[in-house]
């Protein structure tokens, strides 16, 4: 039962409280709306602004100063511009823009801002990060060498990605990048690393769609999800990589490891394009402004390995590029391949003959990520990305029905097998002890003696016999990260064993 | 509002040309008469807008009306360079803000100063005074009624405003409520 409290009392209260409210004298700086128009305002007044700072408009509208001009000021608005009108007078807040940060944002679908989309109540966050914040510097970095593990067998294998590095994932629209990049945050569980979705400019059902996948796998658990969709204003689409990753940046100082996903980079440079544009900025190739180069490099760079005193703590990011039919010289593409660590290429073409993941071997490359992979897999796989690049050579001239010699046949069989085995469904990611078995059955020739059909077969069946004869295989490797010569016969015995076994389920 | 920019710049240029009070007070004088004689004569006024009448010919004809008004030769001027920039249209606006842009000269600060009910004078005095004194040079008021403070007084100072009204009070009240207890 609760207390009653009488009239009188609460009388009382009030009248102390506002007897003891002081009327202070509030000064602000202001300046005027001199026009309004396509999500950006234009202020006269306000002198000392700040680039990049918070500015306070009436009707609860915020907007950031991004042109300081010697008579007036860029501003492009956060809100809806349409109650904002010429005159009306706009505050100065002091403020960089920053959004919350810290564990409190784990499992939670935010907007750019911080502001909480997904109906779970108000984000209650201890710290602020500010969104634009310089890289670490040289030395306080680590040269990379944790692996990330993306249960992706052809990336695990060939393509190595260690935890603060910046690996790009770039193809044609449909040819499966964002797949990889949600299969990488689902073999996150259980990993310790914070996974961040950030969405540019895409369709608010592709989102929706996303955030059920990860809850459906309880890959929210260790997830945040910034969002930024085709109809948000532009300006929130420009900030929304910065704002994801100064998320994660609070992850990788407290020594932690983070994992940010920018889905995808050409349309925050559109975004971008757009605001400058709309700003009268110069206009340069394709008419994205001149710094448009600095935009995306600003961003990777906060990506890093930070040294013990820092608490070792990384930030991975694995930026999107959508190249148009193929053509990866163009401007925004050619800019971030040169930002990053390497490149995740995939092809339509291989798509749609059942390669998938269709990633080019060829010319995919991990510049930094080698140092990083578990040693049992650089045994297993280290001529792997070789054999497969010469095969595809191979099967250019095989294809003109000319005869082969014996050792050319042969590269041929094993390479339709290893392409076969490389291949893997969606949602399917394998722990590193599973691959380094199945590649190692592949490329020792344990598969050699049967038809290509069924390497899916074996690979089922190889894992569901180990597990169930030789269960310490697959211990030892996820322990020792390497193969020694013991481990190295016995899994050659195991093998030798399953063939057997397989032979008689198939012949 | 991008005019009053534009204006500023024209009533700055004007004062900077100007020597003394008395001659401001002349020169200004002047202008106000010739910029309500284009309000109230709507002839000159679509003649000196008219695109087609060249600018050298409007140039001439508010030489014309300004040597029959017997103008200072400073206020023909200035009147012929507004003329030729084609932008009489804003001359009310630059006529607005010579008085404030003549004080900025002199290194009188202006206050713009909004009220719920208009001050009385000895309230306006009680202001000047303290103004002054606060600022250690001399101030000049301008004063405007605007309900919407609901109480007390707002002072502008170009980018700076000091509020001591009951809606800054307000505005302050929601700013706690919506932070919530921390």
């Amino acid at each position: 039962m609760t207390m009653e409290i009488r009239a009188d009392d609460i009388t009382r209260i009030i009248q102390q409280q506002i007897e003891g409210y002081e009327t202070e004298v509030d000064i602000r700086e202001v300046g005027t709306v001199t026009s309004v128009g396509d999500g950006i305002a234009r202020l006269y007044g306000l002198d000392r602004v700040m680039y990049n700072e918070l500015l306070e408009f009436p009707h609860g509208v915020f907007g950031i100063a991004l042109n300081l001009e010697e008579e007036s000021v860029g501003v492009v608005l956060l809100g809806e511009s349409f109650m904002i009108k010429e005159g009306d007078l706009v505050k100065r807040t002091h403020r960089i823009m920053a959004v919350p940060a810290g564990p409190a944002l784990v499992g939670r679908v935010v907007n750019p801002l911080g502001q909480p989309l997904d109906g779970k109540g108000p984000v209650k966050a201890e710290t602020y990060m500010a969104i634009e914040r310089l890289a670490p510097g040289v030395v306080d970095r680590l040269p990379v060498r944790e692996p990330l593990q993306t249960g992706i067998k052809a990336i695990d294998s060939m393509i190595p990605i260690g935890r603060g590095q910046r690996e790009l994932i770039i193809g044609d629209r449909q040819t499966g990048k964002t797949i990889i990049s949600t299969d990488t945050i689902l073999n996150q569980k259980d990993s310790g690393v914070i996974c961040i979705y950030v969405a540019i400019g895409q369709k608010n059902s592709t989102v929706a769609q996303l955030i059920k996948t990860l809850e459906d796998r309880g890959a929210m658990e260790y997830s945040i999800v910034v969002s930024s969709t085709a109809s948000d204003p532009s300006p929130l689409q420009y900030l929304a990589p910065y704002a994801g990753c100064a998320m994660g940046e609070f992850f990788r100082d407290n020594g932690r490891h983070a994992l940010v996903v920018y889905d995808d980079l050409s349309k925050h440079a559109a975004a971008y394009r757009e605001i400058s544009l709309l700003l009268r900025r110069p206009p340069g190739r394709e008419a994205y402004p001149g710094d448009v180069f600095f935009l995306h490099s600003r961003l990777l760079e906060r990506a890093a390995k930070l040294n013990d005193e820092h608490g070792g703590g990384t930030l991975t990011a694995l930026p999107i590029i959508e190249t148009q039919a193929g053509d990866v010289s163009g401007y925004i593409p050619t800019n971030v391949i040169s930002i990053t660590d390497g490149q995740i290429y995939l092809e339509p073409e291989l798509f749609n003959v059942g390669v998938r993941p269709a990633i080019n071997v060829g010319i995919s490359v991990s510049r930094v990520g080698g140092n990083a992979q578990v040693k049992a897999m650089r045994q297993v796989a280290g001529k792997l990305k070789l054999d497969l690049t010469q095969y595809r050579e191979l099967q250019t001239f095989a294809q003109f029905g000319t005869e082969l010699d014996k050792t050319s046949q042969a590269q041929l069989d094993r390479g339709e097998r290893l392409t076969e085995l490389l291949k893997q469904d969606q949602f399917s990611p394998l722990p590193v002890e599973k691959q380094v078995l199945v590649i190692y059955a592949g490329n020792r020739g344990f598969m050699d003696e049967f038809p290509h059909e069924q390497v899916k077969a074996y690979e089922k069946r190889l894992f569901e016999f180990v597990e169930a004869k030789h269960p310490d295989i697959l211990v030892r490797i996820a322990e020792k990260k390497q193969i020694d010569s013991s481990l190295d016969e016995n899994i050659g015995a195991a093998l030798a064993e399953f063939n057997a076994e397989f032979k008689k389920g198939s012949g | 509002m991008k005019n009053q920019l534009l204006a500023k710049r024209y009533s700055r240029g004007l004062v900077g040309a100007l020597k003394d009070e008395a001659e401001f007070r002349r020169v200004q004088g002047e202008i106000e008469s010739f910029s309500s004689l284009i309000e109230s004569r709507e002839d000159l006024r679509s003649a000196l807008s008219n695109p087609l009448l060249n600018a050298s010919k409007r140039v001439a004809i508010v030489r014309e009306i300004l040597s029959r008004m017997g103008c200072l030769e400073k206020t023909t001027r200035f009147l012929s360079l507004v003329a030729r920039h084609g932008r009489l249209e804003i001359l009310p606006e630059i006529v607005a803000g010579a008085p404030a842009a003549w004080n900025e000269k002199q290194g009188v600060l202006t206050f713009e100063v909004s009220s719920v009910v208009p001050l009385t004078e000895g309230q306006k005095n009680r202001l000047m005074a303290e103004l002054e004194r606060l600022e250690r040079r001399a101030v000049s008021l301008a004063f405007q009624v605007d309900p919407a403070i609901i109480g007390g007084l707002s002072l502008r100072k170009g980018n700076i405003v000091y509020d001591v009204s009951v809606e800054g009070d307000l505005m302050k009240l929601k700013e706690k409520i919506q932070e919530g207890p921390r």
